[in-house]
């Protein structure tokens, strides 16, 4: 059985344009995905969608088999599912074992410490730490919260080529290693690259992409 | 035994321990008559008030001229038996808030006929004095209903910004699943942790300042009350049929008042600060809260 399916989700904004028409799709454990598509194409939507962050204006989002708003969407966001963002969001105030912790399932530390950030720099401000420190921080909280899925938007956009490289082989190991369903919505057509399954879309419709 | 004016003494050269010869009027014989009675002078008085110039007052009625007897003395003068017995019983009170008890328990002593007498309440200074009081009372009930609402929007509307400041956590939060209702008990939790710091500190201010307060206050309450150039007394009215009008009835005494903020009245404001506090959180939340998570991260973009 997929661990998430989109269907025939469709979603337009107030104003009535319609970003995403009558979308199907199935997302299953131990692959990653990449998304593409031009800018405002839908792609952050869908991902939202995905995360339980929005509600789809038709169609319906699973779990499991299971419509995500069933037990409501906080349950969804809190058990099923884990986000990086591109700019990170990590809670300023607190520090890498502590943003680690908002979420975390499993021990904090370990996880830092195997995505390549030091002792002394996991107790400090994360406001003190590189971008490429603070993202790895953001796939330490989403892999420590042990969900299945890690929803992952532009999550090299921020970082220089290098460190790029290093967060999209954590990911794909997160997908392959520990058998998560890794969704990650890109222009890097180098990440694009290291995806199972290159997905895209284009005038509202999602379709998998030859690679 | 006899009590004499003051006025009465100086005139006649008279002092305490010396006796005045008394005769019995007889309106029908239209003399005096009868054995002469000599009472002992055991006191002096001073009238509180005299009659006002151009006043017009009998002898008979100026309080100065009145002689105070004891009851034994009275009857020698009526030449009858002493019939031991009160036409006028006079009670005084401490405290106001009695009144009503001790009215009842005059009401059931035995062996008065109530058809025969009633029993009349004058409290008409303490009321005087405690009419400003009482209104007093009734302005600060409002000023601090005032304060309760002013403070409640004052301080909503300090949580709506700082929540507005931290939108960027919150959708943070709301991103990775952690429920508003742990997010509004945080901010919560952060407030009272201030309200604490401010509660404590409020305990050693409040006593000082209400003791200024009410000083002040009692000031200005007594500054509408005439002032007599004698003394003040306290205690006693006396009350004399004729002469009633120009004995004047006492002030209370300025002692002052003793202000103290009491345990229960602290509680009872901290519950009202708590009130208030949990209010404006819960306002201040909601326009936060009624966001999506995506709306939220879209602002913070």
């Amino acid at each position: 059985m997929p661990t998430l399916e989109l269907k025939n989700v469709s979603y337009a904004y107030e104003k009535g344009k319609a970003v995403l028409q009558n979308v199907s799709g199935s997302l299953e454990t131990g692959k990653m995905y990449a998304i593409l598509g031009p800018s405002g194409s839908g792609k952050t939507t869908l991902l939202s969608l995905l995360g339980g962050l929005d509600v789809p204006t038709q169609g319906g989002v699973l779990f499991d088999g299971e419509d995500i708003a069933a037990k409501g969407l906080e349950h969804h966001r809190r058990n099923h599912i884990s986000l990086i963002f591109q700019s990170y969001n990590l809670i300023d105030y607190m520090t890498p074992v502590e943003n680690v912790r908002l979420t975390a399932k499993l021990d904090a530390a370990p996880i830092l410490e195997r995505l390549g950030l030091e002792q002394d720099e996991i107790t400090r401000n994360v406001l003190k730490l590189s971008g490429g420190q603070q993202q790895r921080v953001a796939i330490a909280r989403a892999l420590a919260s042990d969900a299945p899925v890690i929803l992952a938007d532009e999550p090299t956009g921020n970082l220089d080529a290098d460190t790029a490289e290093e967060i999209t082989a954590i990911l794909k190991e997160s997908a392959h290693a520990f058998g998560k369903c890794v969704v990650v919505v890109t222009h890097s057509g180098e990440v694009a690259k290291q995806a199972d399954v290159v997905l895209e879309i284009k005038r509202g419709h999602l379709k998998e992409r030859e690679m | 035994m006899a009590i004499i004016s003051q006025d009465l003494a100086e005139r006649n050269e008279l002092k305490i321990g010396d006796y005045l010869t008394a005769h019995r009027y007889s309106a029908e014989d239209q003399g005096f008559a009868g054995q002469e009675i000599k009472v002992q002078i055991i006191g002096l008085f001073t009238p509180n008030a005299v009659e006002q110039f151009g006043e017009t007052v009998t002898t008979y009625d100026k309080i100065q001229n009145r002689v105070f007897v004891d009851l034994q003395t009275s009857k020698e003068f009526d030449g009858e038996e002493i019939n031991y017995g009160f036409s006028a019983l006079n009670v005084t009170i401490d405290d106001p808030q009695d009144m009503a008890r001790v009215v009842a328990e005059v009401k059931a002593l035995p062996g008065i006929d109530w058809k025969a007498f009633t029993v009349e309440v004058d409290n008409e200074t303490y009321e005087n004095a405690a009419a400003p009081l009482a209104t007093l009372n009734e302005l600060v009930v409002t000023l601090l209903v005032v304060i309760i609402v002013v403070s409640a929007i004052i301080l909503t509307l300090i949580l709506t910004l700082w929540t507005k400041t931290r939108i960027h956590e919150i959708g943070v939060f709301l991103s990775v699943g952690i429920r508003k209702s742990a997010i509004i008990g945080q901010y919560l939790t952060e407030v009272l942790l201030i309200a604490v710091l401010a509660f404590g500190l409020s305990y050693f201010t409040g006593n000082a300042v209400a003791g200024q307060i009410g000083s002040h206050l009692l000031e200005q309450s007594m500054q509408t009350e005439p002032k007599d150039d004698n003394d003040a007394v306290a205690g006693a009215a006396a009350v004399d049929v004729g002469a009633d009008n120009l004995i004047q009835k006492p002030l209370p005494t300025e002692n002052g008042i003793q202000v103290s903020v009491r345990l229960n009245n602290l509680a009872q404001l901290y519950l009202i600060g708590l009130a208030i506090i949990i209010v404006a959180v819960s306002a201040s939340s909601i326009t936060v809260m009624r966001l999506k998570p995506r709306e939220i991260l879209s602002k913070m973009s």
